[in-house]
């Protein structure tokens, strides 16, 4: 513990550098405007700018990196509030109470709430990294293939909460995600599965373009047919913004059930942080004195929603510098970062290199802060762009949507891949079968059957060997029996009655 | 064109899931056991929706397809389709323009000053962003 506090006096030092401060500031800027374009995600903003970070000093391009980080991951927020696009993967459970809440005329107290619960998600993850990363990354180190795939499953039973008002479509969605999540190749045998001779499928579905698919088009075609109704009207972010931020603080529970639900999803390594927002979402509707507001408009499941994504930061960056082990696909980015400046992930690092790295903890506690005035400031002028006539607006979206799609991998044919999931995703809007279960589906499906496969193998295929194992794991038991809770919940909901 | 949605839906989903097991039973056995679980899977649902339709249908009346959304649709994915193609042939700005320019037309936006504005910022955002800024290189074709 002495450590800990000799290593904060040392990393706070660092932000007398007022150049720190301004790095800050530039990632941050940098990141929400990343973050907040749908096609662009955290991954790439922060890939993008390790090369800058060749000639700066270690703290400097630590904080540059971490700043992007943090600000990419809340910025996604503001597109799926305004324009029902989650700007990242990370956002996809934000928009099923940010769009309706936009749609209500409150856009401006949701960009608020979810700015000030990304912030305080954030900001507490950082504590856990600073104090709890050792017995963090211990607990990391448990999770084998067999418990990946029955946190996978643990996941995938949240479908059952999320289709509450028609489960049967619910579940029927999910399972359609999971099949949209292996086609292209086995991770094991390498046979390619419902590609039908289109090569950009041979390695999946990009998620992100399902993700811009499944939700821009259909509210396009709604939005145009609709005109005589306008649907979103927005209010802006002014006023009394203070109090639309201060909101957050009536739901303190939440605010620390679902920031230990995204520190706890991020030391796993490749859970996601899309992952951890629905299970907050979910956890979020089960304690909620009026879980039927869900999905309408409610703050809860926007808080809920934004906290844990952004607690993710935090966790998802212990098994990276104690393990070397990255917790998502950003924090692997940024341990190339780290390793760029000459720094080895791994329990000496803290002792090595402690004013570096309290450094770089102490400037992403700054950068939680700072994106608090500029996502408001970006928003100010993204809800302007909300008050366009749909006329204009709608056409804009598609544009987007095209830009965007391509900008991933440069590819035209995964601009019609991406149409094609948005008439899907537009029959599905018509035919009252839940999209969100779907997008759980494709998130998790991948982890799911990979992990699956690997277990088998470790047990040479024998399938009551891998039972044996799970029901003889403590960890594996703890996942199986959220799971038979979260399932048993949904069923009750639905059919008993 | 009045349809019972429901009905439709629950056909639909079970035709899909029938040919998508079909699919998966053709690809190797030891890579498409995940595959096959979820088609059987989806296939056992959809009969659900289809008997849970039947046994509802006397009470529920929901009403048929919308036709000003079906317009809406057809619209706006077959110039999305052309805008794409034009992409690749003319090039992106003057596709983009063309078919913002088409799109607000056809949806009845009257006034040209906002629609050219609108295209204006647009692209001006696209280039400074993806062009400029992440150094993303557009498509190569006949025009810009």
């Amino acid at each position: 513990m002495g450590q800990i506090f000799t290593g904060i006096s040392s990393g706070l030092t660092s932000l007398a550098n007022p150049y720190v401060l301004f790095i800050i500031f530039i990632g941050t800027v940098f990141g929400v405007v990343i973050g907040s374009l749908p096609g662009l995600t955290s991954t790439m903003g922060v890939a993008l700018v390790v090369p800058v970070t060749f000639g700066m000093s270690p703290v400097l391009g630590l904080a540059l990196l971490g700043a992007i980080y943090c600000s990419s991951t809340y910025a996604g927020a503001i597109s799926a509030i305004l324009i029902n696009i989650p700007g990242t993967p990370a956002n996809c459970c934000t928009l099923l109470d940010g769009y309706p809440m936009t749609k209500k005329r409150e856009s401006g107290r949701a960009v608020a709430l979810a700015t000030v619960s990304s912030a305080i998600g954030g900001f507490l993850s950082i504590f856990a990294l600073l104090f709890l990363a050792p017995p963090l990354a211990e607990i990391a180190l448990m999770f084998g293939s067999q418990e990946y795939f029955l946190l996978a499953i643990f996941g995938i039973s949240v479908i059952a909460s999320l289709s509450e008002t028609n489960m049967i479509k619910g579940l029927w969605s999910g399972a359609l995600g999971l099949l949209l999540s292996v086609v292209g190749m086995h991770p094991l045998t390498g046979d390619f599965r419902f590609t039908m001779g289109i090569e950009e499928l041979y390695n999946g579905l990009p998620l992100v373009i399902a993700l811009i698919g499944l939700y821009s088009i259909p509210e396009v075609i709604g939005t145009l047919s609709g005109m005589a109704k306008m649907t979103s009207q927005a209010t802006g972010v002014k006023g009394s913004i203070m109090g639309q931020m201060l909101e957050v603080f009536k739901h303190k529970m939440l605010l620390v059930r679902s920031t230990i639900i995204g520190i706890v999803v991020g030391i796993i390594p490749g859970a996601g942080s899309s992952i951890a927002s629905f299970i907050a979402y979910d956890d979020a509707k089960r304690i909620s004195r009026d879980p039927s507001a869900f999905g309408k408009g409610t703050a809860e499941g926007l808080i809920a929603s934004e906290t844990s994504n952004n607690a993710v930061v935090g966790g998802s960056l212990v098994p990276a510098l104690t393990l070397g082990i990255p917790g998502n696909a950003v924090s692997a980015v940024l341990l190339g970062g780290l390793m760029v400046q000459g720094l080895r992930p791994g329990p000496a690092l803290f002792t090595d290199n402690s004013s570096i790295v309290y450094g770089f903890i102490m400037t992403l506690f700054v950068s939680n802060l700072v994106f608090i005035p500029v996502g408001i400031f970006v928003a100010r002028y993204g809800i302007k762009l909300i008050e366009t006539p749909p006329t204009i607006l709608a056409p804009l979206v598609v544009a987007l949507a095209v830009i965007g799609t391509y900008a991933i991998n440069m590819s035209v044919v995964e601009i019609y891949i991406m149409l094609a999931i948005g008439i899907i995703g537009y029959l599905m809007k018509t035919f009252n079968v839940p999209r969100e279960p779907l997008v759980l589906g494709l998130v998790l499906g991948s982890m799911a059957e990979g992990e699956l496969a690997r277990a088998l193998l470790l047990v040479h295929d024998d399938i009551f060997a891998l039972i044996r194992g799970m029901l003889t794991s403590p960890l594996s038991l703890i996942i199986i029996g959220l799971t038979l809770y979260s399932l048993w919940r949904g069923i009750k909901k639905q059919f008993i009655k | 064109m009045s349809c019972h949605k429901e009905t439709i839906c629950s056909i639909t989903a079970l035709l899909i899931s029938a040919f998508l097991t079909v699919q998966s039973f053709q690809y190797p056995a030891e890579s498409s056991h995940f595959p096959r679980f979820l088609t059987i899977l989806m296939t056992f649902l959809s009969v659900m929706m289809v008997f849970r339709n039947w046994k509802s249908q006397n009470t529920d009346n929901s009403s048929g397809f919308k036709s000003t959304e079906l317009k809406t649709l057809f619209i706006v994915v077959t110039l999305t389709i052309l805008y794409v193609l034009g992409i690749y042939y003319i090039g992106y700005f003057v596709s983009t323009t063309l078919f913002l320019v088409i799109m607000m037309r056809s949806f009845g936006h009257p006034k040209p000053f906002a629609m050219a504005l609108a295209v204006f910022i647009f692209l001006a955002t696209v280039y400074v962003l993806f062009v400029v800024f992440l150094g993303m290189h557009l498509p190569k074709a006949l025009l810009i």
